[in-house]
């Protein structure tokens, strides 16, 4: 090879590389929601590997060919994409990304009133009874997922805590809607699932909240 | 070839970015190199980040999510999943010009981010014939 053959290969690939890369049809969308979405997207396929292959679920995917996620979140809209989760072929619960959740302190305060902005909160994957229309309850949520593909910071610490705060009450530990998965047993009352993943190491290191009230913090590089 | 033709493929490799638009990518890479190995070195080091963001745009890590949620799930029509799709919320569409966005792997750069991989292991022969000539000289 001689530099001029060299050169004439760099340049073309090049060439192929901004030609191609203009052709997304995402250009105008910030590069931090396409990764942002991009990791949620790896970690619902590791949650749903682990209900298949942990929790023997069968799973299928519903309204769509495609992995269904949302620029915003919102309540749960039937007609949306979702995944139902089957176990002996009956239906148990469903899959949905993107949801917000009505609080406990929601319902302590008698469910009554309208919803207001801080009635609700949301969570990236969520597990929850099968069926819900609109904002599940706290207790109809068998599992919420968050999915950090940043830093991971004291702030992010104090947001999960306040999310498991308006999921469940301290308890003594008590059984879970899963047999092995995420886990058996939870310190809440209800008993759902908290779980947290991340791309930053550091992660690791807000764990100790966490085991006490029930999160499950985890590095999960991409 | 020798460092001077070294040093020279690797400035017009970050000229032919930045003429291409891409002088963010240029930027990543150089803000990764910490001093010089040498010419040759350098210049490698260079061509296989490109490749790894290369890499990047044709979706490895979007092939492997599919890959796993294929094996596992099925759609309720029986036809295959095809991709990812963000569905943009209503206050956004204008803003993106989209109700959603679909990720799907694209092909095209994954057989440049191969044609770079050759690329470079050529050059690494080269160098390497270069300096047992050198040697037996």
């Amino acid at each position: 090879m001689n530099k001029k053959a060299v050169k004439a290969r760099i340049e073309a690939a090049i060439r192929r590389f901004a030609e191609a890369s203009s052709s997304n049809a995402y250009d105008l969308v910030p590069q931090s929601l396409t990764s942002g979405k991009l990791y949620e997207a790896h970690v619902l396929s590791i949650v749903i590997e682990n209900l298949s292959t942990q929790e023997n679920m069968q799973i299928i995917l519903v309204n769509s060919q495609f992995i269904p996620l949302k620029s915003s979140p919102g309540p749960i809209n039937r007609k949306y994409p979702h995944f139902e989760l089957r176990r002996n072929r009956d239906l148990v619960a469903e899959l949905w990304t993107d949801v917000e959740f009505t609080s406990l302190s929601y319902n302590q305060r008698g469910a009554s009133s309208s919803v207001q902005r801080g009635d609700y909160h949301e969570l990236d994957i969520v597990v929850c009874d099968s069926g819900v229309n609109g904002r599940p309850f706290h207790s109809q949520i068998w599992l919420g997922v968050e999915c950090k593909n940043t830093g991971y910071t004291k702030g992010l610490l104090k947001e999960i805590l306040g999310i498991r705060r308006e999921l469940s009450l301290l308890q003594n530990p008590r059984p879970t809607r899963f047999s092995n998965w995420p886990r058996t047993q939870v310190p809440a009352d209800p008993p759902s699932c908290l779980m947290v993943f991340s791309t930053d190491s550091t992660v690791t290191e807000y764990a100790g909240p966490g085991s006490v009230f029930g999160i499950d913090f985890n590095h999960e590089p991409i | 070839m020798n460092d001077e033709e070294y040093r020279d493929i690797l400035q017009f490799t970050r000229r032919a970015l930045n003429k291409a638009g891409l002088s963010a990518i240029d930027e990543r890479i150089m803000s990764d190199i910490r001093g010089s190995e040498g010419a040759f070195w350098d210049l490698t080091y260079y061509l296989k980040h490109l490749t790894e963001e290369v890499a990047l745009g044709s979706d490895i890590h979007l092939s492997n999510v599919l890959r796993r949620v294929r094996r596992y799930v099925e759609t309720d029509t029986g036809a295959r999943i095809e991709g990812v799709r963000i569905v943009i919320s209503e206050e956004d569409r204008e803003r993106y010009r989209a109700e959603h966005i679909d990720l799907a792997p694209n092909p095209e750069l994954g057989r440049l981010a191969q044609e770079l991989r050759t690329l470079i292991e050529e050059l690494y022969e080269d160098y390497r014939r270069d300096s047992n000539r050198r040697g037996e000289e």
